[in-house]
């Protein structure tokens, strides 16, 4: 990830006119992309530019921007670096997204200047789009406007001149249809031939005339929106210039879809189709994906030698990245499916649906769609909060997304609920679906706590222009695809991949020496061999799992086990319980092999395929050798606990990532797991009050 | 309120109505937003200016609205502070 940070330019360098710098550096041209929302923005900058760009993160904010480079349209021609900004509808808005503009068009606080400014207007909505480019205009910046979706404008019977336009508006007027292609040279040219002219006027040391007008202009609200208005009288033409012309096809469907009742029902079967069709498509790549990582460990493990480099690159590097890429394909479909719903206009809709819901505790409807697909993961879920536009919403949404119990809970659900309920299926199920609630009752108070203390403040009201409905761009969401998926691997390899080792290495080191049990078996297995081979390879297996369970508990996480072990004594964890939950930090699912190591020294327990194991496990005991190690009350404890703790590191740096500090994730990590204990805490003492053991 | 218009209150004006009293289909002038200035500033981005013209596409949760080409959402609370002059009575 790029951050938009300035170069090693001074101050007065960044506020001077670049153009001229950068022309005999011979670097690319800098232009700031510009625009209202749903104008096709990040379409055209997706035409323009291709697969060479990048996600980039304001400082201090939680907006993105895509910083993509762009060829020149002549030979001898200036190639440009193009900033994507978020949409804005006016720069004078107290908004983040404002502010940033603002600073860019200035050159202040960490921005460098652009060489000039492209803006996108929707030819449909002209009138109001110019008032963005009035604005613009006044900060004397070489301007080109790209006149976008001319084509659903003369499907709506407006003829827009372009050239009358441009010359009353005082910079170049580009018709284009983004989702085609079209226009796209003639902006190259466009901004070639104003930087040029910029610098000729530098040269001379002239003023723009347009920018000392529209100083004034852009200044009065008033006077803004009249010179809007003069601009669209006289340039554009047909029955719907001006007025506000019904669309009954539009209004019925926003009818539908944002009724309390059949919009709800909509909405659940929007997501329902969308979830499905997410898990159904994704199990096939995900399948690839574990067994292309796992032969790539086990050809690395055979073809090094033995010893800790092998163990790290075979087991912590491969094995660790190989747990979190797998959840690629989850993420790219739902980030493919998600663009594709929110270009046919529906999800605006959709907001208002569950807005009604979501503002009893202080979310904005926005929020249901990170939250619902947190369910499958985390990662994806928190990724997808670019979707709420309000700062406090975005991160109260973040902070609470963990609550949602993911799939890589399902393992530890099964495990305890079979523990408290054995021979009894649908107490199981019960407890279950509760764990389900309880995580999403907690986010949702937490996140209703959050709007109260840290985050406080006003949402922004619900308001919301509603986008004309339209058939998606496959190439758009194809291209939003690929960055968040690009944004998704950087993380894996980077954050995840330090902190895969650093947890192999814990639960690795230091090698143990076989105990002498484990030798005893190993001999007397190498001496039945010749005769019995069964019974050489059921001792053999023994001697792995006596090796398995002591190398865990010799091991830096087994010692932190017991070292943390008082900590977890009063929610009624033993060492060994105590070791689950610390290995289970790392991902959640590592608990229950971790408990399968530890009790029964099967590395490879699988619960689905492998029923006994759960009976195993609840045969073990304490060091008494009687108590057990899974009583009722503490299975109650340790179901609340996983429901409630932030165990999943790569949870914590994805949310680093999105709110651009540790601080959010500090956050989210010491309070999930405060509450965590303190409900286990509750949990277990409660039911020892009441009698239960 | 009033970021974008001078009207202090409503009582200087006894003609002006709340959005959420026109019926679907029905056009007004926007006169005034009972509300923070940033929303106010917000609404005026969107195209809600001064003396505009707008017709209401839906009503009820969220109230539908377009300005000029402009389709704009929004939710009760909000549409009940914002008031308009009905047809007949035009500034």
């Amino acid at each position: 990830m790029t951050r938009l940070s300035p170069d090693s330019a001074t101050a007065a360098a960044q506020a001077a006119p670049g153009a001229a710098r950068r022309s005999a550096a011979g670097a690319a041209r800098r232009i700031a992309l510009f625009g209202n929302p749903n104008t096709g923005k990040t379409t055209l900058f997706n035409r323009l530019c291709g697969l060479r760009a990048k996600t980039a993160n304001f400082p201090g904010i939680t907006a993105e921007a895509r910083v993509g480079h762009c060829a020149a349209e002549a030979r001898g021609g200036a190639s440009f670096e193009i900033i994507d900004l978020p949409g804005v509808y006016r720069l004078a808005l107290e908004v983040p997204e404002s502010r940033v503009g603002r600073d860019i068009m200035l050159g202040s606080a960490l921005y460098q200047r652009p060489d000039a400014v492209l803006i996108v207007v929707d030819a449909t909505n002209l009138a109001r789009n110019l008032f963005l480019v009035g604005e613009l205009l006044a900060h004397g910046l070489p301007t080109v406007v790209a006149l976008n979706m001319t084509d659903l404008a003369q499907r709506k019977g407006l003829t827009i001149d372009a050239a009358e336009l441009a010359r009353h508006i005082g910079c170049p007027v580009v018709s284009t249809v983004a989702r085609k292609g079209t226009g796209i040279p003639e902006i190259k040219q466009a901004l070639n031939r104003e930087i040029e002219h910029s610098e000729a006027i530098a040269a001379a040391r002239g003023v723009s005339p347009v920018a000392e007008s529209m100083k004034a202009i852009a200044a009065d609200p008033v006077r803004l929106e009249a010179w809007a208005d003069h601009a669209v009288a006289e340039s554009v033409g047909g029955d719907a210039a001006i007025g506000a012309a019904s669309d009954t096809f539009t209004e019925r469907l926003d009818k539908a879809f944002t009724h309390p009742i059949l919009g709800l029902l909509i909405f659940a079967g929007v997501m329902a189709g969308l979830f499905t069709t997410i898990f159904q498509m994704a199990t096939i790549p995900m399948d690839i994906i574990e067994r292309v990582f796992g032969a790539m460990s086990e050809w690395t493990a055979a073809a090094l030698p033995a010893g800790a480099i092998n163990d790290l690159i075979a087991q912590g590097i491969i094995s660790g990245v190989g747990a979190t890429v797998v959840f690629l394909p989850q993420i790219c479909l739902l980030f493919f499916l998600i663009s594709l719903l929110e270009d046919t206009g529906y999800l605006a809709r959709a907001a208002f649906v569950m807005d009604r819901i979501m503002c009893r505790f202080g979310l904005p409807g926005q929020a249901f769609v990170p939250l619902l697909s947190s369910h499958a993961c985390a990662l994806p879920g928190i990724m997808s909060t670019k979707l709420i536009p309000d700062r406090h919403d975005r991160l109260a949404t973040i902070l609470v997304a963990p609550f949602m119990s993911c799939s890589a809970r399902v393992p530890v659900y099964v495990l305890l609920t079979s523990m408290l309920f054995r021979d009894r299926p649908w107490l199981a199920g019960l407890a279950f679906f509760g764990c389900y609630l309880l995580g999403a009752g907690a986010g949702l108070v937490s996140a209703l706590i959050a709007r109260r203390t840290i985050l406080r403040g006003r949402s922004r009201p619900m308001v919301l222009e509603l986008p004309s409905y339209k058939m998606p761009a496959l190439r758009t969401a194809l291209w939003a695809t690929f960055d968040r998926g690009v944004v998704f691997l950087k993380n894996a390899g980077t954050i995840i991949l330090g902190i895969c080792i650093v947890l192999w290495w814990l639960s690795a080191y230091p090698v143990a020496e076989a105990p002498p049990e484990a030798v005893s078996l190993r001999q007397e297995a190498a001496q039945v061999e010749s005769v019995d081979a069964r019974r050489a390879s059921e001792l053999t297996a023994q001697a792995k799992a006596l090796e398995s369970s002591h190398a865990t508990r010799q091991s830096y996480a087994g010692r932190m086990g017991r070292v943390a072990q008082p900590l977890f004594a009063p929610l009624g964890y033993d060492w060994q319980l105590t070791i689950g939950v610390l290995t289970s930090f790392a991902a959640r699912e590592v608990f229950v092999s971790t408990m399968a190591v530890l009790l029964t020294g099967d590395a490879e327990a699988d619960l689905a395929e492998d029923p006994g194991m759960i009976d195993r496990i609840r045969a073990a005991t304490r060091d008494d050798q009687r108590t057990p190690v899974f009583t009722t009350a503490t299975s109650a404890s340790l179901l609340v606990f996983f429901v409630l703790a932030m165990q999943c590191l790569p949870t914590l740096a994805v949310t680093r990532r999105e709110t651009g500090s540790w601080k959010w994730a500090g956050l989210q990590l010491a309070y999930m797991s405060s509450l965590a204990w303190v409900a286990a805490l509750i949990t277990y003492q409660g039911l020892h009050a009441l009698g239960v053991s | 309120m009033t970021a974008s218009v001078p009207h202090a209150d409503t009582s200087d004006a006894p003609a002006c109505i709340s959005l959420t009293q026109l019926g679907r289909g029905q056009c007004a002038t926007f006169y005034k937003a009972d509300l923070r200035c940033e929303d106010c500033d917000m609404l005026n981005a969107m195209g809600m200016t001064d003396r505009c013209q707008l017709r209401i596409c839906k009503i009820g949760d969220p109230w539908i609205v377009q300005v000029k080409s402009t389709r704009i959402g929004l939710s009760k609370s909000l549409a009940q502070r914002i008031f308009v002059l009905p047809p007949s009575i035009r500034p």
